[in-house]
Parts: structure tokens; C-alpha cells; sequence
């Protein structure tokens, strides 16, 4: 009877390996909220991806996707890498746990401007879909405002509110998923005004 | 030949039910430098017990660094505190020296997604931990289970999960326990 139930569990557990549920990554990014991404980003513009290409600097290769900017939200969109003459994001090849990017994609990015391993603001946070005009997936926005995070200190999530963590509070208030790039270029909009 | 594999794995199982928990467990990682190798030895001193001790195995698994080098040479994102950089078979996991982290915290967070800890802590360590990676590529999988079968039966350290020097149904369980838990 044991060896029935283990012989199971251990076919179970195999078939859960064959579906790929046990891979691990070593990627460690603190979550950042919307808020904490906006305040951080250098360049944020609403884009359409180009095909990828390869670039080599010294032994560094890197995978460049060219940005057809459709809407400069904050920022200058020149300061980025460049490829083929347009603006660009750029990827250390090799590079594990980056978003899944295809040519036509159109997204909004939160950006440093600076060649780095990935140029998204929270690694891959700051990479936002926008399918048939909609955010897909839909972008939770915190109820109260987010706390900036000590130096050393994992941000606070964006799908948690703040005051969820107070003791005093009873209830915390709910969370807005938005789904519409207007709203999410407000909320950017106003993360950023509100900078100290 | 396959027919019998299946009977000693059945017949392993069956008797493996009545074993006890694992001993010891090490883990595969190659970190460089003395920062670096010290930040990982105080790691798995904090999930270690005496019930199970979790050792370095600095023979095989992916390397460790601070900052990158060569291909990876790229400056890091700021708000990283570790990459996992692949190229051809080797794995690197190289850690921001200017990241959100200090470098302590970042190797826990590190190392805890690496091996599949929830948390950690020696409790998460022991769910997660068996050395059940056997060809340490960060997964345990079929791959683990065929090199553990053709060990089955010999003194020997490859396999031998609970490190008694020996391959056997105490193993097995093992492996089925930490696969299960993937």
C-alpha cells in the first residue's frame, strides 16, 4: 500500500517536473510599486517593438529591440541606446527571468537610459503590454500612497496597500486594477509630481 | 533490464516508506572570492541544523560572483540584487555590488530562489533540500532520478542523498520526497 501510494506520488511528481513547474531562478529584484518605479524611471514612453537585433560591445553581446515611440510620457527618448537609428531597449544576451518581448509588441516602459543588463526600471517591472488597446495584464494600482523603501529594504508590492500593514488599520481600502493607458499614464504622471 | 529497474524502484519505495529523514544535505555552488565564499558558508549556517546539517559542495553547480565579467560584463540594473547569467551550459549567478541589498541579505534571496526555498529558514531548508540535484543544473528532474537508479546498490557519494555512503531505498525516498515538493 505505501509503495502503491509512493510510486504515485513520485509518478505525479515526475509528470509535474515533465510540465517544467520545478525550475528555479536565481534573479533576485525587491518588488517596486507603480509609484516607486515611476519616481525611478529616467524615460517612460508608450512604444511599438521592433525586431530584435544582435549588438556586440567588446565581449558583451547584447539583443536590441528599436522603439517606434508613439508617446513621449516622460523624458527625452534620444537619451536611450540606440539602434539602427531609432531608440532602443537592450538586453544582455544570456540574461534569465527578462520579459517576453516580440517584434509589434506595443508597451508602455519605464526606463533607466543608461546601457545596463536590462534597461527596465525593477529589472523587468517597468514593462507594461498593451494588447488591442487594453493593459493585459490589467495594472493594480496601491490605494494609499506607497512608502518609499529604506536603502536595503524590499519595496512594498504594488498589489498591496499600505495601510494593510498599519496595526490601526481595521479595513484595508481595496486596490484598482486599471486596464486603460490613459489611467496608467496618470498615475505615472502623478507618482512623479509627487516626488519630494 | 527495465523490468527489473522498475521492481528494485517499486521494492525501494515500499521499503524506503519505513526510513528515517535525511541526515545531511549539501549543495552544489561554486561561489569566488572570500566575500563571496563567506557570505554563502553563513547562509547555509542559518538554515543548518543539527538534524540537518546543509554543507557547501563546491564541486559542481552554478558559480557565484560579485559583478560580472567577460560576456556578462554589462553594468547591472539598480534595482537588482543578483542576475542569473547563462551561457552554453554554465550558469552564473552574479551578485550587484551596488544593488538594492546588502550583500548577505542578497545571496539568501538568491540562493532561496536557486534552490527552491520558500523561505529561509531551516525549516523551508529542510522541505527543500535533499541534494536530489544531482548533475547540479538547479533542478531536480529525470535526469537526477536515471543517475541516482544507476547508482542504486553501490558505496558510493553520487546519489547517496542521506551521505551514508551508500545508494539505497533511504535515497529513493528522498528523491521522491523532494521531487513531490518542486
Amino acid at each position: 500500500m505505501r509503495a502503491a501510494a509512493l510510486a504515485g506520488a513520485l509518478r505525479g511528481a515526475l509528470l509535474a517536473g515533465l510540465l517544467g513547474l520545478g525550475a528555479a531562478q536565481a534573479t533576485a529584484a525587491p518588488t517596486l510599486s507603480l509609484e516607486q518605479q515611476a519616481r525611478k524611471a529616467e524615460v517612460i514612453v508608450r512604444a511599438t517593438l521592433g525586431p530584435p537585433a544582435e549588438v556586440r560591445d567588446g565581449d558583451v553581446t547584447y539583443v536590441a529591440y528599436p522603439l517606434t515611440v508613439t508617446e513621449t510620457i516622460a523624458g527625452d527618448p534620444a537619451s536611450l541606446p540606440r539602434q539602427g537609428g531609432a531608440p532602443a531597449l537592450l538586453f544582455l544576451k544570456g540574461l534569465a527571468d527578462l520579459p517576453d518581448l516580440r517584434a509589434g509588441q506595443d508597451v508602455i516602459a519605464l526606463l533607466y537610459s543608461a546601457r545596463l543588463d536590462s534597461p527596465l526600471v525593477g529589472f523587468n517591472q517597468g514593462l507594461y503590454p498593451v494588447v488591442n488597446g487594453s493593459l493585459v495584464p490589467g495594472v493594480t494600482l496601491a490605494a494609499a500612497p506607497a512608502t518609499p523603501s529604506a536603502p536595503g529594504t524590499p519595496a512594498t508590492p504594488a498589489a498591496t496597500p499600505t495601510a494593510a500593514t498599519s496595526p490601526a488599520a481595521t479595513t484595508p481600502p481595496p486596490a484598482t486594477v486599471i486596464t486603460d493607458p490613459a489611467r496608467l499614464r496618470a498615475a505615472i504622471l502623478a507618482a512623479r509630481e509627487a516626488r519630494p | 533490464m527495465r523490468a527489473v529497474r522498475l521492481a528494485a524502484l517499486l521494492a525501494a519505495l515500499g521499503a524506503a516508506a519505513l526510513s528515517g529523514p535525511a541526515g545531511a544535505a549539501s549543495v552544489k555552488l561554486r561561489p569566488q572570492g572570500e566575500a563571496l565564499t563567506q557570505a554563502v558558508r553563513a547562509a547555509l549556517a542559518a538554515i543548518s541544523t543539527p538534524e540537518l546539517p546543509v554543507t557547501l559542495d563546491t564541486s559542481g553547480g552554478p558559480l557565484l560572483t560579485l559583478g560580472g565579467a567577460g560576456p556578462s560584463a554589462a553594468p547591472f540594473n539598480p534595482d537588482v540584487a543578483a542576475r542569473l547569467f547563462v551561457s552554453g551550459t554554465e550558469r552564473r549567478i552574479e551578485f550587484n555590488p551596488r544593488g538594492p541589498l546588502p550583500l548577505a541579505e542578497a545571496v539568501q534571496d538568491a540562493l532561496a530562489r536557486e534552490l527552491g526555498l520558500n523561505a529561509w529558514t531551516p525549516a523551508a531548508a529542510r522541505t527543500a533540500l535533499s541534494g536530489a540535484d544531482l548533475n547540479g543544473d538547479g533542478r531536480i528532474d529525470l535526469a537526477d532520478l536515471a543517475i541516482l537508479m544507476n547508482n542504486y546498490g553501490k558505496s558510493t557519494t553520487t546519489g547517496d542523498l542521506n551521505q551514508d555512503r551508500r545508494v539505497d531505498d533511504a535515497d529513493l525516498r528522498l528523491f521522491s520526497q523532494q521531487y513531490s515538493q518542486r
